[in-house]
């Protein structure tokens, strides 16, 4: 990566495209964990099946948690984020997986988890609208048309 | 529900001629500010300590509760991300940074999953001089200053 100061090409650093690629599937992941944990708690699950979602919620909350530093300190200390080209920074999963992750540890809990922390399967199913996910997506996808999620790509 | 998070919750204290939209907003703005600060400090002496004895199973618990006391005021905040658009423009109003007070809270998660190997995840969490910091960071420092030079019960008159 790049040091901040230091020239920098128009392109993104590889290892700057991997974080922010290990974000998008942090956050692939942790919407179906959040929501199947979510729900198995709602059902009131009890003894082994609570300590197995608890235990399965920490290490979703945990993994959330180590991209979002790792990243954190990418975009504070290595990369200059004014010389990225616009709309890289996936400011939409930096927001939506912070929710996930408030939620993740409220499931990780002892006891009854707190309502205000956990979100509803509704607002779990919304969350990539409602950080603009997809639009970011599309949009990468448009400048990246070799990557093999982009639609013609080989 | 704790009597610290019922506590966190609480809008009883906001000025009463508030719309009930900036009560919100002035209650959990305060108490996130509250919590940053003691937290913080609770952040630094458990990091401290897990790197003195290894994180004990005592340490990841409080960890995991420090954790849910700011995620609990931080869901609550985003929830209502709007709330902070609509003020943005306003005289004086500075956004709650919370992509900085995020890094507190992940620093917690990791703590409180932390385990014993060596390449641990915790070696992506805060370290005491990155919590100070993060503290002393203009974004921040401007926020804590303008939550007490200017309540959001300024920004309607």
């Amino acid at each position: 990566m790049t040091p901040r100061g230091q020239s920098q090409a128009p392109a993104i650093d590889p290892e700057f495209a991997e974080l922010i690629a290990g974000l998008y599937y942090a956050l692939e992941d942790n919407l179906e964990r959040c929501a199947r944990l979510t729900h198995q708690q709602h059902e009131g699950d009890t003894g082994t099946d609570a300590h197995q979602r608890r235990v399965e919620a920490l290490a979703g909350a945990s993994r959330i948690a180590y991209v979002q530093r790792v990243t954190f300190e990418a975009i504070t200390r290595l990369v200059d984020i004014r010389e990225l080209p616009p709309g890289v920074l996936p400011i939409g999963v930096l927001g939506a997986l912070a929710r996930l992750a408030y939620a993740l540890t409220a499931l990780a809990e002892d006891g009854e988890p707190q309502r205000e922390q956990l979100l509803t399967r509704d607002e779990i199913a919304h969350l990539p609208s409602q950080y603009a996910i997809e639009d970011w997506l599309q949009k990468r996808r448009v400048s990246n048309p070799s990557h093999p999620s982009s639609p013609g790509a080989p | 529900m704790s009597d610290l998070r019922r506590e966190l919750l609480d809008t009883s204290d906001a000025p009463p001629d508030l719309s009930p939209d900036l009560r919100f907003l002035a209650s959990r703005q305060a108490a996130l500010a509250a919590l940053l600060q003691d937290h913080a400090d609770r952040y630094t002496a458990l990091y401290t300590a897990a790197r003195d004895t290894g994180p004990t199973l005592e340490i990841r618990h409080a960890a995991l509760q420090s954790a849910g006391n700011l995620a609990t005021l931080l869901q609550s905040l985003r929830s209502r991300e709007e709330l902070q658009v609509a003020l943005a423009h306003a005289p004086g109003f500075v956004p709650t940074p919370l992509l900085a007070i995020d890094q507190l809270f992940y620093s917690f998660t990791l703590l409180a999953a932390a385990t014993e190997t060596p390449d641990d995840v915790l070696e992506a969490a805060l370290t005491p001089a990155g919590v100070t910091e993060l503290l002393q960071a203009n974004r921040v420092q401007d926020w804590l200053r303008g939550l007490t030079e200017t309540r959001p019960d300024r920004m309607n008159q």
